[in-house]
Protein backbone atom coordinates (compact mmCIF):
# COMPACT_ATOMS: atom_id res chain seq x y z
CA UNK A 1 0.00 0.00 0.00
CA UNK A 2 3.03 2.22 0.12
CA UNK A 3 2.43 3.36 -3.47
CA UNK A 4 -0.91 4.91 -2.44
CA UNK A 5 0.64 6.65 0.53
CA UNK A 6 3.31 8.08 -1.75
CA UNK A 7 0.66 9.02 -4.32
CA UNK A 8 -1.33 10.89 -1.69
CA UNK A 9 1.79 12.76 -0.61
CA UNK A 10 2.56 13.68 -4.23
CA UNK A 11 -1.04 14.83 -4.73
CA UNK A 12 -0.75 16.93 -1.61
CA UNK A 13 2.38 18.50 -3.05
CA UNK A 14 0.52 19.37 -6.28
CA UNK A 15 -2.39 20.90 -4.38
CA UNK A 16 -0.17 22.93 -2.02
CA UNK A 17 1.84 24.19 -5.00
CA UNK A 18 -1.33 25.21 -6.83
CA UNK A 19 -2.78 26.96 -3.77
CA UNK A 20 0.44 28.92 -3.19
CA UNK A 21 1.05 29.82 -6.82
CA UNK A 22 -2.65 30.69 -7.39
CA UNK A 23 -2.00 30.08 -11.04
CA UNK A 24 -4.12 27.72 -13.10
CA UNK A 25 -7.20 27.08 -10.95
CA UNK A 26 -8.25 30.70 -10.22
CA UNK A 27 -7.82 31.65 -13.87
CA UNK A 28 -9.82 28.57 -14.95
CA UNK A 29 -12.64 29.49 -12.55
CA UNK A 30 -12.61 33.12 -13.74
CA UNK A 31 -12.60 32.04 -17.37
CA UNK A 32 -15.42 29.59 -16.77
CA UNK A 33 -17.59 32.13 -14.96
CA UNK A 34 -16.94 34.63 -17.76
CA UNK A 35 -18.00 32.08 -20.37
CA UNK A 36 -21.26 31.44 -18.48
CA UNK A 37 -21.87 35.18 -18.16
CA UNK A 38 -21.32 35.80 -21.86
CA UNK A 39 -23.73 33.00 -22.80
CA UNK A 40 -26.31 34.29 -20.33
CA UNK A 41 -26.09 37.77 -21.84
CA UNK A 42 -26.24 36.41 -25.38
CA UNK A 43 -29.33 34.30 -24.80
CA UNK A 44 -31.21 36.78 -22.67
CA UNK A 45 -34.13 36.03 -20.34
CA UNK A 46 -35.08 32.66 -21.83
CA UNK A 47 -34.74 30.76 -18.53
CA UNK A 48 -35.59 27.30 -19.86
CA UNK A 49 -33.01 27.58 -22.61
CA UNK A 50 -30.36 28.82 -20.20
CA UNK A 51 -31.00 25.91 -17.84
CA UNK A 52 -30.86 23.35 -20.62
CA UNK A 53 -27.53 24.73 -21.84
CA UNK A 54 -25.89 24.73 -18.41
CA UNK A 55 -24.58 21.12 -18.39
CA UNK A 56 -22.99 21.53 -21.82
CA UNK A 57 -21.36 24.83 -20.88
CA UNK A 58 -19.97 23.37 -17.67
CA UNK A 59 -18.67 20.38 -19.64
CA UNK A 60 -16.93 22.50 -22.27
CA UNK A 61 -15.27 24.70 -19.65
CA UNK A 62 -14.19 21.58 -17.77
CA UNK A 63 -12.60 20.13 -20.91
CA UNK A 64 -10.53 23.23 -21.61
CA UNK A 65 -9.63 23.65 -17.96
CA UNK A 66 -8.38 20.07 -17.92
CA UNK A 67 -5.78 20.95 -20.54
CA UNK A 68 -4.66 24.07 -18.66
CA UNK A 69 -4.48 22.42 -15.23
CA UNK A 70 -2.75 19.27 -16.44
CA UNK A 71 -0.21 21.28 -18.39
CA UNK A 72 0.48 23.51 -15.40
CA UNK A 73 1.04 20.56 -13.03
CA UNK A 74 3.35 18.93 -15.54
CA UNK A 75 5.31 22.16 -15.99
CA UNK A 76 5.79 22.49 -12.22
CA UNK A 77 7.18 18.95 -12.05
CA UNK A 78 9.62 19.51 -14.88
CA UNK A 79 10.66 23.08 -14.01
CA UNK A 80 13.71 22.23 -11.94
CA UNK A 81 14.16 18.55 -12.74
CA UNK A 82 12.05 17.61 -9.73
CA UNK A 83 10.37 14.91 -11.80
CA UNK A 84 13.72 13.23 -12.50
CA UNK A 85 14.66 13.44 -8.82
CA UNK A 86 11.40 11.77 -7.81
CA UNK A 87 11.61 9.17 -10.56
CA UNK A 88 15.01 8.06 -9.32
CA UNK A 89 14.08 7.66 -5.66
CA UNK A 90 10.57 6.23 -5.87
CA UNK A 91 10.42 2.47 -5.54
CA UNK A 92 7.42 2.47 -7.86
CA UNK A 93 7.30 5.60 -10.06
CA UNK A 94 3.65 4.91 -10.87
CA UNK A 95 2.93 6.72 -7.63
CA UNK A 96 3.55 9.88 -9.67
CA UNK A 97 0.71 8.97 -12.05
CA UNK A 98 -1.72 8.09 -9.28
CA UNK A 99 -0.78 11.26 -7.40
CA UNK A 100 -1.38 13.29 -10.54
CA UNK A 101 -4.82 11.74 -11.08
CA UNK A 102 -5.76 12.52 -7.46
CA UNK A 103 -4.58 16.14 -7.51
CA UNK A 104 -6.06 16.84 -10.93
CA UNK A 105 -9.37 15.29 -9.87
CA UNK A 106 -9.42 17.50 -6.77
CA UNK A 107 -8.73 20.66 -8.81
CA UNK A 108 -11.30 19.82 -11.48
CA UNK A 109 -13.87 18.90 -8.85
CA UNK A 110 -13.44 22.27 -7.12
CA UNK A 111 -13.69 23.97 -10.50
CA UNK A 112 -16.83 22.08 -11.46
CA UNK A 113 -18.53 22.85 -8.16
CA UNK A 114 -17.60 26.52 -8.67
CA UNK A 115 -19.07 26.37 -12.16
CA UNK A 116 -22.36 24.93 -10.89
CA UNK A 117 -22.61 27.70 -8.31
CA UNK A 118 -21.92 30.22 -11.10
CA UNK A 119 -24.53 28.49 -13.25
CA UNK A 120 -27.11 28.86 -10.50
CA UNK A 121 -26.41 32.60 -10.39
CA UNK A 122 -26.00 33.29 -14.09
CA UNK A 123 -28.10 30.64 -15.84
CA UNK A 124 -30.84 30.31 -13.24
CA UNK A 125 -30.09 26.65 -12.58
CA UNK A 126 -32.00 25.60 -9.45
CA UNK A 127 -29.69 23.93 -6.94
CA UNK A 128 -32.04 22.13 -4.59
CA UNK A 129 -31.72 19.14 -2.28
CA UNK A 130 -32.61 16.92 -5.22
CA UNK A 131 -29.69 18.23 -7.25
CA UNK A 132 -27.15 17.27 -4.57
CA UNK A 133 -26.49 14.26 -6.80
CA UNK A 134 -24.57 16.73 -8.98
CA UNK A 135 -21.75 16.43 -6.43
CA UNK A 136 -20.92 12.75 -7.09
CA UNK A 137 -21.59 13.29 -10.79
CA UNK A 138 -19.07 16.15 -10.78
CA UNK A 139 -16.59 13.99 -8.91
CA UNK A 140 -16.91 11.19 -11.44
CA UNK A 141 -16.53 13.43 -14.47
CA UNK A 142 -13.54 15.15 -12.81
CA UNK A 143 -11.94 11.77 -12.14
CA UNK A 144 -12.59 10.69 -15.70
CA UNK A 145 -11.08 13.86 -17.19
CA UNK A 146 -8.11 13.69 -14.80
CA UNK A 147 -7.36 10.08 -15.76
CA UNK A 148 -7.32 10.91 -19.46
CA UNK A 149 -5.19 14.03 -18.93
CA UNK A 150 -2.66 12.31 -16.69
CA UNK A 151 -2.09 9.61 -19.28
CA UNK A 152 -1.88 11.99 -22.23
CA UNK A 153 0.57 14.29 -20.45
CA UNK A 154 2.71 11.25 -19.70
CA UNK A 155 2.71 10.18 -23.33
CA UNK A 156 3.46 13.66 -24.61
CA UNK A 157 6.29 13.99 -22.11
CA UNK A 158 8.90 16.56 -22.99
CA UNK A 159 8.55 16.42 -26.77
CA UNK A 160 9.18 19.83 -28.30
CA UNK A 161 5.73 19.75 -29.95
CA UNK A 162 3.92 19.20 -26.65
CA UNK A 163 2.08 22.54 -26.84
CA UNK A 164 0.28 21.32 -29.96
CA UNK A 165 0.28 17.61 -29.19
CA UNK A 166 -1.28 17.78 -25.71
CA UNK A 167 -4.61 19.42 -26.71
CA UNK A 168 -4.71 17.58 -30.03
CA UNK A 169 -4.56 14.23 -28.26
CA UNK A 170 -6.49 15.23 -25.19
CA UNK A 171 -9.61 16.86 -26.63
CA UNK A 172 -10.83 13.85 -28.68
CA UNK A 173 -10.19 11.54 -25.72
CA UNK A 174 -12.21 13.87 -23.51
CA UNK A 175 -15.30 13.55 -25.70
CA UNK A 176 -16.71 10.51 -23.82
CA UNK A 177 -16.08 12.34 -20.53
CA UNK A 178 -17.82 15.41 -21.86
CA UNK A 179 -20.72 13.40 -23.21
CA UNK A 180 -21.29 11.29 -20.10
CA UNK A 181 -20.84 14.26 -17.75
CA UNK A 182 -23.30 16.42 -19.68
CA UNK A 183 -25.86 13.63 -19.98
CA UNK A 184 -25.59 12.70 -16.30
CA UNK A 185 -25.89 16.33 -15.17
CA UNK A 186 -28.87 16.87 -17.50
CA UNK A 187 -30.56 13.83 -15.98
CA UNK A 188 -30.00 15.19 -12.48
CA UNK A 189 -31.38 18.62 -13.35
CA UNK A 190 -34.37 17.16 -15.22
CA UNK A 191 -35.07 14.75 -12.39
CA UNK A 192 -35.25 11.86 -14.86
CA UNK A 193 -33.13 10.04 -17.43
CA UNK A 194 -30.45 7.35 -17.50
CA UNK A 195 -28.26 8.91 -14.79
CA UNK A 196 -26.70 5.62 -13.66
CA UNK A 197 -25.79 4.65 -17.21
CA UNK A 198 -23.93 7.90 -17.90
CA UNK A 199 -22.27 7.94 -14.50
CA UNK A 200 -21.14 4.40 -15.27
CA UNK A 201 -19.64 5.55 -18.56
CA UNK A 202 -17.62 8.20 -16.71
CA UNK A 203 -16.44 5.65 -14.16
CA UNK A 204 -15.55 3.12 -16.86
CA UNK A 205 -13.51 5.70 -18.74
CA UNK A 206 -11.63 6.60 -15.58
CA UNK A 207 -10.89 2.92 -14.90
CA UNK A 208 -9.75 2.34 -18.46
CA UNK A 209 -7.32 5.26 -18.57
CA UNK A 210 -5.93 4.70 -15.08
CA UNK A 211 -5.44 1.03 -15.99
CA UNK A 212 -3.65 1.82 -19.26
CA UNK A 213 -1.60 4.44 -17.44
CA UNK A 214 -0.49 2.00 -14.74
CA UNK A 215 0.45 -0.61 -17.33
CA UNK A 216 2.49 1.74 -19.50
CA UNK A 217 3.81 4.36 -17.08
CA UNK A 218 7.27 2.95 -16.38
CA UNK A 219 8.18 2.96 -20.07
CA UNK A 220 6.12 5.93 -21.21
CA UNK A 221 7.27 8.35 -18.52
CA UNK A 222 10.90 7.27 -18.22
CA UNK A 223 13.02 10.43 -18.37
CA UNK A 224 15.41 9.40 -21.14
CA UNK B 1 32.12 -5.47 -26.60
CA UNK B 2 31.13 -5.55 -22.95
CA UNK B 3 33.98 -5.04 -20.58
CA UNK B 4 33.99 -6.31 -17.04
CA UNK B 5 34.50 -4.01 -14.13
CA UNK B 6 38.11 -3.51 -13.21
CA UNK B 7 38.21 -3.51 -9.43
CA UNK B 8 40.86 -0.88 -8.90
CA UNK B 9 38.94 0.09 -5.77
CA UNK B 10 37.80 -2.74 -3.50
CA UNK B 11 34.04 -3.15 -3.35
CA UNK B 12 31.15 -4.59 -5.31
CA UNK B 13 30.38 -3.09 -8.73
CA UNK B 14 27.32 -0.83 -8.58
CA UNK B 15 26.70 0.86 -11.93
CA UNK B 16 28.82 0.82 -15.05
CA UNK B 17 29.08 1.76 -18.69
CA UNK B 18 30.61 -0.29 -21.49
CA UNK B 19 31.38 1.41 -24.78
CA UNK B 20 28.84 4.07 -23.93
CA UNK B 21 28.19 6.46 -26.81
CA UNK B 22 25.71 9.31 -26.96
CA UNK B 23 25.31 11.66 -29.90
CA UNK B 24 23.27 14.84 -30.29
CA UNK B 25 22.85 14.94 -34.06
CA UNK B 26 26.37 15.15 -35.47
CA UNK B 27 27.82 16.18 -32.11
CA UNK B 28 29.54 13.56 -30.01
CA UNK B 29 28.58 13.96 -26.36
CA UNK B 30 30.35 10.84 -25.08
CA UNK B 31 32.24 8.27 -27.11
CA UNK B 32 32.90 4.65 -26.14
CA UNK B 33 33.18 5.34 -22.46
CA UNK B 34 33.95 2.46 -20.09
CA UNK B 35 33.40 3.32 -16.47
CA UNK B 36 32.43 1.42 -13.34
CA UNK B 37 31.41 2.82 -10.01
CA UNK B 38 31.77 0.48 -7.04
CA UNK B 39 30.01 0.35 -3.71
CA UNK B 40 31.87 2.70 -1.41
CA UNK B 41 33.63 4.30 -4.38
CA UNK B 42 34.17 8.02 -4.95
CA UNK B 43 34.84 8.79 -8.59
CA UNK B 44 35.60 12.23 -9.99
CA UNK B 45 35.16 13.24 -13.62
CA UNK B 46 37.23 16.26 -14.61
CA UNK B 47 36.50 18.11 -17.83
CA UNK B 48 35.95 21.50 -19.36
CA UNK B 49 32.73 22.98 -20.69
CA UNK B 50 31.21 20.75 -23.36
CA UNK B 51 33.44 17.79 -22.54
CA UNK B 52 30.42 15.53 -21.97
CA UNK B 53 30.33 15.46 -18.17
CA UNK B 54 26.63 16.18 -17.83
CA UNK B 55 25.69 13.63 -20.47
CA UNK B 56 27.94 11.02 -18.86
CA UNK B 57 26.40 11.59 -15.44
CA UNK B 58 22.82 11.46 -16.75
CA UNK B 59 23.61 8.25 -18.62
CA UNK B 60 25.04 6.65 -15.47
CA UNK B 61 21.95 7.80 -13.57
CA UNK B 62 19.78 6.08 -16.16
CA UNK B 63 17.83 9.19 -17.17
CA UNK B 64 19.38 9.44 -20.63
CA UNK B 65 19.41 6.60 -23.16
CA UNK B 66 22.56 5.58 -25.01
CA UNK B 67 22.94 5.48 -28.79
CA UNK B 68 25.47 2.65 -28.50
CA UNK B 69 27.05 0.66 -25.72
CA UNK B 70 25.56 -0.56 -22.49
CA UNK B 71 24.63 0.74 -19.08
CA UNK B 72 24.95 -2.04 -16.57
CA UNK B 73 23.60 -2.30 -13.08
CA UNK B 74 25.33 -4.73 -10.76
CA UNK B 75 23.31 -7.71 -9.70
CA UNK B 76 20.61 -7.13 -12.29
CA UNK B 77 18.78 -10.17 -10.98
CA UNK B 78 18.17 -8.38 -7.69
CA UNK B 79 14.63 -7.10 -7.24
CA UNK B 80 15.67 -3.73 -5.85
CA UNK B 81 17.54 -1.50 -8.29
CA UNK B 82 20.30 0.61 -6.76
CA UNK B 83 18.89 3.91 -5.57
CA UNK B 84 20.53 6.80 -7.34
CA UNK B 85 20.27 10.49 -6.51
CA UNK B 86 21.21 13.00 -9.17
CA UNK B 87 22.18 16.58 -8.43
CA UNK B 88 22.39 18.07 -11.89
CA UNK B 89 22.66 21.71 -12.89
CA UNK B 90 19.11 22.04 -11.61
CA UNK B 91 18.26 21.27 -8.01
CA UNK B 92 15.31 18.89 -8.36
CA UNK B 93 13.31 20.94 -5.84
CA UNK B 94 9.83 22.46 -6.00
CA UNK B 95 10.12 26.24 -5.81
CA UNK B 96 6.72 26.80 -4.21
CA UNK B 97 7.43 24.38 -1.37
CA UNK B 98 9.73 25.10 1.55
CA UNK B 99 12.99 23.21 1.75
CA UNK B 100 11.65 21.22 4.70
CA UNK B 101 8.54 20.25 2.71
CA UNK B 102 10.72 19.23 -0.24
CA UNK B 103 12.89 17.06 1.97
CA UNK B 104 9.86 15.53 3.66
CA UNK B 105 8.53 14.53 0.24
CA UNK B 106 11.84 12.96 -0.79
CA UNK B 107 12.24 11.19 2.56
CA UNK B 108 8.78 9.71 2.24
CA UNK B 109 9.31 8.68 -1.38
CA UNK B 110 12.63 7.04 -0.60
CA UNK B 111 11.71 5.60 2.81
CA UNK B 112 14.91 7.06 4.24
CA UNK B 113 15.69 6.60 7.89
CA UNK B 114 14.10 8.73 10.58
CA UNK B 115 16.13 11.69 11.78
CA UNK B 116 18.33 11.70 8.68
CA UNK B 117 16.61 14.81 7.31
CA UNK B 118 17.53 16.94 10.30
CA UNK B 119 21.05 15.58 10.25
CA UNK B 120 21.48 16.57 6.62
CA UNK B 121 20.04 20.03 7.27
CA UNK B 122 22.52 20.52 10.10
CA UNK B 123 25.50 19.23 8.12
CA UNK B 124 24.78 21.63 5.30
CA UNK B 125 23.99 24.54 7.58
CA UNK B 126 20.46 24.83 6.18
CA UNK B 127 18.35 24.87 9.34
CA UNK B 128 17.75 28.62 9.19
CA UNK B 129 16.35 28.54 5.68
CA UNK B 130 14.52 25.21 5.97
CA UNK B 131 11.08 26.81 6.26
CA UNK B 132 11.52 29.28 3.43
CA UNK B 133 10.18 28.63 -0.02
CA UNK B 134 12.94 27.30 -2.26
CA UNK B 135 12.15 29.92 -4.92
CA UNK B 136 13.20 32.65 -2.47
CA UNK B 137 16.65 31.17 -1.77
CA UNK B 138 19.86 32.45 -3.35
CA UNK B 139 21.53 30.41 -6.10
CA UNK B 140 24.24 29.15 -3.76
CA UNK B 141 21.76 28.18 -1.05
CA UNK B 142 19.62 26.41 -3.61
CA UNK B 143 22.69 24.43 -4.63
CA UNK B 144 23.21 23.28 -1.04
CA UNK B 145 19.50 22.57 -0.78
CA UNK B 146 19.81 20.42 -3.90
CA UNK B 147 22.58 18.42 -2.27
CA UNK B 148 20.43 18.07 0.85
CA UNK B 149 17.62 16.74 -1.33
CA UNK B 150 19.96 14.21 -2.90
CA UNK B 151 21.44 13.08 0.42
CA UNK B 152 18.08 12.80 2.18
CA UNK B 153 17.04 10.08 -0.27
CA UNK B 154 19.86 8.02 1.28
CA UNK B 155 20.99 6.72 -2.12
CA UNK B 156 23.39 3.92 -2.97
CA UNK B 157 25.02 6.28 -5.45
CA UNK B 158 25.08 10.07 -5.31
CA UNK B 159 25.80 11.70 -8.65
CA UNK B 160 26.65 15.40 -8.54
CA UNK B 161 27.33 17.63 -11.53
CA UNK B 162 29.53 20.58 -10.57
CA UNK B 163 28.05 20.62 -7.06
CA UNK B 164 30.10 23.58 -5.85
CA UNK B 165 29.20 26.03 -8.62
CA UNK B 166 27.68 29.30 -7.30
CA UNK B 167 28.63 28.32 -3.74
CA UNK B 168 30.97 30.42 -1.60
CA UNK B 169 34.13 28.86 -0.15
CA UNK B 170 32.76 28.33 3.38
CA UNK B 171 29.64 26.58 2.20
CA UNK B 172 31.51 24.64 -0.48
CA UNK B 173 33.62 23.23 2.35
CA UNK B 174 30.45 22.29 4.26
CA UNK B 175 29.16 20.54 1.14
CA UNK B 176 32.44 18.69 0.68
CA UNK B 177 32.37 17.69 4.36
CA UNK B 178 28.83 16.36 4.03
CA UNK B 179 29.78 14.36 0.94
CA UNK B 180 32.93 13.02 2.60
CA UNK B 181 31.18 11.87 5.74
CA UNK B 182 28.38 10.36 3.70
CA UNK B 183 30.99 8.50 1.62
CA UNK B 184 32.78 7.42 4.77
CA UNK B 185 29.55 5.85 5.98
CA UNK B 186 29.50 3.61 2.90
CA UNK B 187 27.83 5.69 0.18
CA UNK B 188 29.19 5.84 -3.37
CA UNK B 189 29.93 9.08 -5.18
CA UNK B 190 30.27 10.15 -8.80
CA UNK B 191 31.13 13.84 -9.04
CA UNK B 192 31.98 15.99 -12.05
CA UNK B 193 33.78 19.31 -12.09
CA UNK B 194 36.03 21.59 -14.09
CA UNK B 195 39.24 21.01 -12.19
CA UNK B 196 40.81 18.28 -10.15
CA UNK B 197 41.54 20.54 -7.19
CA UNK B 198 37.84 20.90 -6.35
CA UNK B 199 37.18 17.18 -6.70
CA UNK B 200 40.20 15.75 -4.89
CA UNK B 201 38.81 16.49 -1.42
CA UNK B 202 35.78 14.26 -2.09
CA UNK B 203 37.00 11.70 -4.65
CA UNK B 204 39.18 8.62 -4.51
CA UNK B 205 39.61 8.12 -8.24
CA UNK B 206 39.74 10.79 -10.90
CA UNK B 207 39.07 10.45 -14.61
CA UNK B 208 39.59 13.11 -17.24
CA UNK B 209 36.93 13.56 -19.90
CA UNK B 210 37.77 15.43 -23.10
CA UNK B 211 35.63 15.64 -26.21
CA UNK B 212 33.37 12.96 -24.79
CA UNK B 213 36.23 10.49 -24.31
CA UNK B 214 37.70 9.30 -21.04
CA UNK B 215 41.29 10.11 -21.92
CA UNK B 216 43.03 9.32 -18.66
CA UNK B 217 42.36 7.85 -15.26
CA UNK B 218 44.25 8.94 -12.20
CA UNK B 219 43.92 6.76 -9.14
CA UNK B 220 44.14 9.24 -6.34
CA UNK B 221 43.61 6.65 -3.61
CA UNK B 222 47.32 6.63 -2.96
CA UNK B 223 47.19 10.36 -2.32
CA UNK B 224 44.14 10.37 -0.12
CA UNK B 225 44.23 6.92 1.45
CA UNK B 226 40.40 6.97 1.46
CA UNK B 227 39.60 4.10 -0.86
CA UNK B 228 36.90 2.37 1.11
CA UNK B 229 35.37 -1.06 0.78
Amino acid sequence: MSIFREALELARKDIVTEIRARDALPSAIALGATALLVVALAIGPDVERLRSLAPALVGVVLAFATITLADRLDAVDRADDAFVALWLVLEDPRAILIGRVISLTASLFVLELGLWVSASLLLDVELTAATVVLVPVALLSSLSAASVAALVMTLVGTTPQRTVLAPTLLLPLLVPTLLSGVQAASAVLAGSGPLVLWAGVSGAEALLFVGVGLLTYREAAKPA
Amino acid sequence: MVTSPDPSCPGQPLVGLSGATKLYGPTVAIWRVDLWVFRGDAVGIVGGNGSGKTTLLRVVAGVLDLDAGLRRVADESALARPRIALLGHRTGLYGDLSLRENLRLVALASHSRAGWRDEVLARLDLHEVADLRVSTLSAGTRRRAGLARALVSDPDLLIADEPFSSVDARHAEAMADAMRSWHASGGSLLVAGHDAATLLPVCVRLHRLSGGRLVSAVDSAAHTGRCSA
